[in-house]
């Protein structure tokens, strides 16, 4: 199979360097919460992302233990990101990559995302849903739309 | 979102159609764009005046193609606007084809017919009169008969 990724874009209504700082230090306002949406039981973890070239992105609980969903590895403020993203159902070795575009255009800033590497995860991964190809694809781009729009609802007010 | 119905239109060049639909009819693109690496986008929507309209570029292998592979467009989409006259220039100096120049209708609007760059046919007016059936009837004369 070849790699397969869709690539998420979104309009919001902040330059920039204001839309990547809104995507990175406020992760938690804006992602959505719940089972769907964030990483990992009993679904009430924080959302940090450590700035810079050397950050990390994770999540916290109430009990104090966290969750380290991926690192940076690549840091261009208001223009480019990328970090590793791992769920909690992966192996040691098993990673996806996200890249962060951020493009401006008239009136803001065009967000894409593009999410990598699913194609390496074996065809039984509990990850896939029991999807697979393009199917599988669109699924896990939905969820990025879901989170855009939530990104650029949050960016609106 | 009242809206039950609507357009998903095809298009060879979904990116470059939405900056004319933005540029030419004012559109806004409030939703999420899904797009391949290669460029070919899969999913798009964009808002005219609040009417909705969904879009992709052409998908050959589950049969979704475009005016420009068909040879033509079976549909028009009526768009009512402020000034038709001021859309259509603007239209067609964007690219698009003015099939019939704006004027006066005796169905009570003001309006001219377009085809975009990408093949889709676009009825552009501004409502300018009620018109009663009656009325109508005697400004067709013998051409329709309105019931």
């Amino acid at each position: 199979m070849t790699a397969q990724s869709v690539i998420v874009s979104i309009e919001v209504a902040a330059d920039p360097q204001l839309a990547f700082d809104v995507f990175t230090a406020q992760i938690d306002t804006w992602w959505l919460r719940g089972p769907k949406h964030r990483f990992k039981a009993p679904w009430n973890g924080t959302l940090s992302f450590e700035p810079g070239p050397q950050g990390r992105l994770f999540e916290t609980y109430a009990d104090g233990t966290t969750f380290i969903i991926g690192r940076v590895l690549h840091w261009s403020p208001g223009r480019r990101l990328a970090l590793s993203w791992r769920l909690p159902s992966f192996a040691e070795a098993e990673t996806t990559e996200v890249e962060v575009r951020f493009d401006a255009i008239d009136g803001g800033t065009r967000v894409s995302v593009e999410h990598r590497g699913w194609d390496s995860l074996r065809a039984d991964h509990p990850a896939r849903h029991g999807k697979a190809g393009r199917d599988y694809e669109y699924m896990k781009a939905s969820l990025w739309a879901e989170n855009l729009t939530a990104l650029k609802k949050h960016i609106g007010r | 979102m009242n809206q039950i119905l609507t357009p998903y239109i095809t298009v060879k060049g979904a990116a470059r159609a939405i900056d004319f639909y933005k540029k030419v009819f004012g559109a806004t693109e409030n939703a999420a764009r899904y797009t391949e690496p290669g460029g070919r986008v899969g999913h798009a929507e964009i808002e005219i005046n609040g009417a909705r309209i969904m879009l992709s570029d052409e998908h050959p292998e589950i049969d979704v193609v475009s005016p420009e592979t068909l040879g033509g467009t079976p549909t028009t989409f009526h768009l009512s606007v402020a000034d038709a006259g001021a859309v259509v220039a603007r239209a067609a100096a964007a690219g698009a084809t003015i099939q019939r120049a704006v004027e006066g209708q005796p169905y009570g609007e003001r309006s001219g017919t377009i085809k975009d760059p990408f093949g889709h046919r676009w009825m552009i007016a501004t409502p300018i009169e009620d018109v009663s059936k009656d009325e109508l009837q005697r400004r067709v004369g013998d051409a329709y008969k309105i019931t």
